[in-house]
């Protein structure tokens, strides 16, 4: 499909090489338009006009000089050749380049010139060499930013997909590593790679992501975002069933749990697939640190993600519909501190959470320095000001901020979004209804929850289908000698992890 | 209806929470005044009775041959005749939908949230059990697992902050009032929830495994019993046999009690969630049922356009159900039983002869057919 519509947008392209040099090189420069970081070197071997042709700043000029342009025009033997004998001896024993390969037509040639490979041309062959000299400025391996850890490796991918396949390979020295490449986008020709281990990772699976991936018919992919909202099961759902992360370490665990990675070139963020509700709220570290503090802090992610989602609808609820139900100390305490608050509830902490966003919203927009500026001036008037103005009260305060600081906890971005989504919604239920309304969203988040699937795999799994294999690694996580079995959740195929007998007793 | 298959362990937890579900609400009460201190034992007695009706239940079920209670009696009957019943079936899952979903708004109307219009309750309720229904029984089922330990670890909860004030003198006499008054009320918990398993019969067929999901429904039966007998017996061992009966909703009372240190109190709320969630799940097996049924009844291929109408039904039905409190406590004390019993035991005895008769005949016409 992806090709059709290549041929439809630029028909003379797909067309075989000239045998001609001339009107090779004439036809390059007119499809490129004169492009001025197009090069083309055109030199003579033995009487044999040939060109180099590659894109300033995509090639790394070093190896276009010493290993292709020194090896063609200084050390070519001197015998004279005809053009064919030339080109075979040239494409077997002159280029001093790892990876070169043969094209035959415009498509190729502009494929390759195009992605930071050198291609050579000789007069009278309608074949071409394209020599990969691949290297641009890039960040290198940095550490991450956005998802920092204590212990474990701090590396992050890049924006270069070899780069990153490299960092996956490093970690998982399996020959059944597979790296599938494909390119998306009609004008961006972007690389994409799929990342399995054989045999563990389930062929379903597979097939469909490849199935999803193949129907995208987009002019351009800047990031694996734009992937991602393609081929998510649930588009309609505030919950990510796509996950992804910036940490090879973390995909690397996800391919070893027999998931499927996405690698899209231009991004550091890697996609994983089947994503389950609890992959959003594990972290790798959990499994670099020791297995009893890993299972508490995971208790306390699940507490967070209550108190993220429902704290401030409680907080409405409880005083606004059931002040019997708060002990009489602590409710003449809030009550006397909204008495001089002239809003309803409701009214509070939709204003609160209000200006909350926009300060996190603010904070990520603006650049460091002034950054520091907003948080004080967002914690004066939090804090200090809206409190002393009348217009909120201090216990409406502290529940923002215990709200704002548990949707901080969770180690992905995407379900923190979520909560903060469905927060709203909520609040407004607990003041219409009262704790009955939280209770009846609840449920109906709940079923929505179970409703949703990722890649064939139920989200809630193993909760809902429950799997008692797979307790081991959700809420508690044993150590890694208990962790006998990949979870079924995710693959049915290669099962076993550990030995039973690998650890001492 | 649309091939969802739901594993014979969410069946169970379906069957345990429809057991809690609302029954939790109105059992304890009405026993309490008849049976005194004895009321747990009647619903340890109408237990037995009712897990021998399970058996009844799952014998016909295996009769059935995968086919739903709505499509088994139009096969029996033809048809115009299996229609004729089956107005009767889908009309008593549709009633008692009606008020259970009543129960949960009196209660929430009472005591929770005063203020708020009765029919507003009822319908923030029934879209949340509509979209339970639209999105299926899978759905329903796996929700069901979700909430299922949730459920445990309230009531354990409850139970053990509730253990301080239990006082064991409220159960004496051992029947004081002698045996008749604890067997004559036992037919209370067989009307309500043991013969309303007879919607089962319309779920059953889409739960995987032939085996192990009979064990499944007596199984849950009886966990959802022993749960029912666990809160009569709180009530009981707290309240006293007097106060029980006096109460309205007894079981919230109970959680009222609730006292530690002198600063969790006001707990009350606990037993309002484990409530909700029970009749919830009651309300949405009961929803999906009929309209399923009703769905068959009318030979539809799916059931998702009924669930509209239907509920706009059964708001009004809900409403205009019964005028008050007390109406309701005559109504589920004389009247339930008997209507239950013509339904979840006589309707399904006369469906179940029907299809032995047919399978008799169905094997002879078999034999004839293989002799010749």
């Amino acid at each position: 499909m992806k090709q059709n519509s290549n041929k439809q947008t630029s028909p003379p392209a797909s067309q075989p090489l000239f045998p001609n040099l001339e009107d090779s090189l004439d036809h390059i420069r007119t499809l490129m338009g004169d492009s001025s970081d197009l090069v083309i070197r055109s030199l003579m071997i033995h009487k044999t006009s040939a060109a180099v042709i590659y894109m300033d700043g995509l090639v790394d000029n070093n190896s276009v000089q010493n290993f292709i342009l020194e090896a063609l025009m200084l050390e070519m033997p001197s015998k004279r050749q005809s053009s064919h004998h030339l080109y075979l001896s040239i494409k077997e024993k002159a280029l001093p380049i790892g990876e070169t390969e043969e094209i035959e037509s415009y498509t190729d040639l502009f494929d390759k010139l195009l992605s930071g490979e050198t291609i050579l041309l000789l007069e009278k062959q309608t074949k071409a060499l394209a020599a990969s000299t691949k290297g641009w400025r890039d960040r290198g391996v940095q550490e991450t930013t956005s998802e920092s850890v204590i212990r474990g490796p701090k590396e992050a991918f890049t924006e270069t997909l070899r780069t990153n396949t490299a960092l996956i390979r490093r970690k998982i020295k399996d020959s059944n590593l597979r790296i599938e490449a494909k390119k998306i986008g009609n004008k961006t020709h972007t690389d994409v790679a799929i990342v399995y281990l054989e045999g563990t990772a389930e062929t379903d699976v597979i097939e469909e992501l490849n199935r999803r991936l193949d129907q995208i018919d987009i002019d351009g992919v800047l990031e694996s975002g734009y992937l991602e909202e393609f081929m998510q099961d649930a588009q309609y759902s505030p919950f990510p069933t796509v996950y992804n992360s910036e940490k090879p370490d973390a995909i690397a665990g996800g391919i070893l749990e027999g998931r499927v990675a996405i690698i899209t070139d231009g991004t550091p963020n890697v996609l994983l697939v089947p994503a389950l509700f609890v992959n959003f709220m594990q972290s790798s570290e959990d499994y670099y640190q020791r297995a009893d503090i890993s299972t508490l802090i995971r208790m306390l992610r699940l507490f967070c993600f209550f108190v993220a989602l429902f704290m401030p609808s409680l907080y409405i609820a409880f005083t606004t519909f059931h002040q019997e139900m708060i002990p009489p100390p602590l409710l003449i305490n809030l009550a006397a501190q909204r008495e001089g608050v002239p809003f309803p509830a409701l009214v509070e902490a939709l204003m609160m959470e209000l200006t909350f966003e926009i300060l996190r919203e603010a904070g990520v927009r603006l650049p460091k320095p002034v950054g520091s500026a907003v948080s004080i001036v967002g914690a004066l008037v939090l804090g200090q000001s809206a409190v002393q103005a009348g217009l909120v009260s201090p216990a409406m305060v502290i529940v923002v901020a215990i709200t704002a600081i548990s949707s901080f906890v969770f180690p992905s971005y995407n379900l923190a979004i979520s909560i903060r989504m469905l927060r709203f919604p909520l609040m407004i239920l607990a003041a219409t209804f009262g704790l009955y309304g939280i209770i009846l969203g609840m449920i109906a988040l709940v079923l929505h929850l179970c409703s949703l699937t990722s890649f064939g795999k139920p989200y809630m799994s193993p909760f809902a289908p429950f799997i008692p294999k797979d307790q081991k690694d959700v809420l508690v996580r044993f150590p890694h000698w208990g962790l006998l079995s990949r979870p079924s959740s995710l693959t049915k195929k290669d099962q076993k992890r550990v030995d039973s007998t690998s650890k001492e007793s | 209806m649309d091939n969802q298959t739901i594993s014979p362990r969410q069946f169970m937890f379906l069957v345990i929470l429809f057991t809690i579900g609302s029954s939790i609400i109105i059992v304890p009460g009405p026993l309490a005044a008849q049976a005194k201190q004895d009321a747990w034992l009647s619903i340890t007695i109408s237990l037995l009775i009712g897990l021998t009706l399970i058996l009844f239940y799952n014998h016909m079920a295996k009769l059935m041959e995968g086919k739903t209670f709505v499509q088994a009696t139009i096969m029996v009957f033809g048809n115009w005749f299996g229609r004729f019943i089956l107005f009767f079936y889908l009309s008593f899952l549709f009633i008692l939908a009606a008020l259970v979903l009543r129960n949960i708004g009196d209660f929430m109307t009472t005591e929770i949230i005063p203020e708020t219009p009765l029919q507003f309750t009822h319908i923030l309720f029934l879209i949340v059990v509509i979209w339970g229904a639209y999105l299926g029984l899978e759905v329903m089922g796996r929700s069901a697992e979700m909430f299922m330990p949730w459920v445990f670890l309230l009531l354990l909860f409850f139970t053990i902050t509730l253990a301080p004030q239990i006082n064991v003198e409220n159960l004496q006499p051992f029947l004081g009032e002698g045996f008749m008054p604890v067997l004559s009320t036992s037919t209370f918990v067989i009307g309500t929830p043991l013969l309303e398993m007879v919607t089962f019969l319309m779920i059953f067929p889409y739960v995987k495994d032939a085996k192990t999901k009979r064990k499944a429904w007596v199984l849950g039966v009886f966990i959802g019993g022993m749960i029912l007998t666990l809160i009569t017996l709180l009530c009981l061992l707290v309240l006293g046999s007097d106060l029980t009966a006096l109460n309205t909703f007894p079981s919230y009372k109970l959680a009222q009690k609730i006292n530690i240190a002198g600063f969790l109190e006001g707990l009350e709320i606990v037993i309002g969630i484990i409530w909700m969630l029970t009749i919830f799940f009651k309300m949405v097996v009961l929803y999906y049922a009929v309209s399923v049924g009703v769905a068959q009844f009318l030979t539809m291929d799916d059931h998702r356009p009924l669930l509209l109408p239907l509920g706009m039904g059964m708001i009004v039905l809900s409403i205009i159900a019964y005028p008050d409190v007390a109406y309701f406590e005559t109504f589920v004390g004389d009247t339930w039983f008997p209507y239950a019993f013509t339904h979840g035991f006589i309707l399904p005895a006369f469906v179940w002869i029907g299809l032995i008769i047919k399978s008799k005949r169905d094997k002879k016409q078999k034999d004839l057919s293989s002799h010749s």
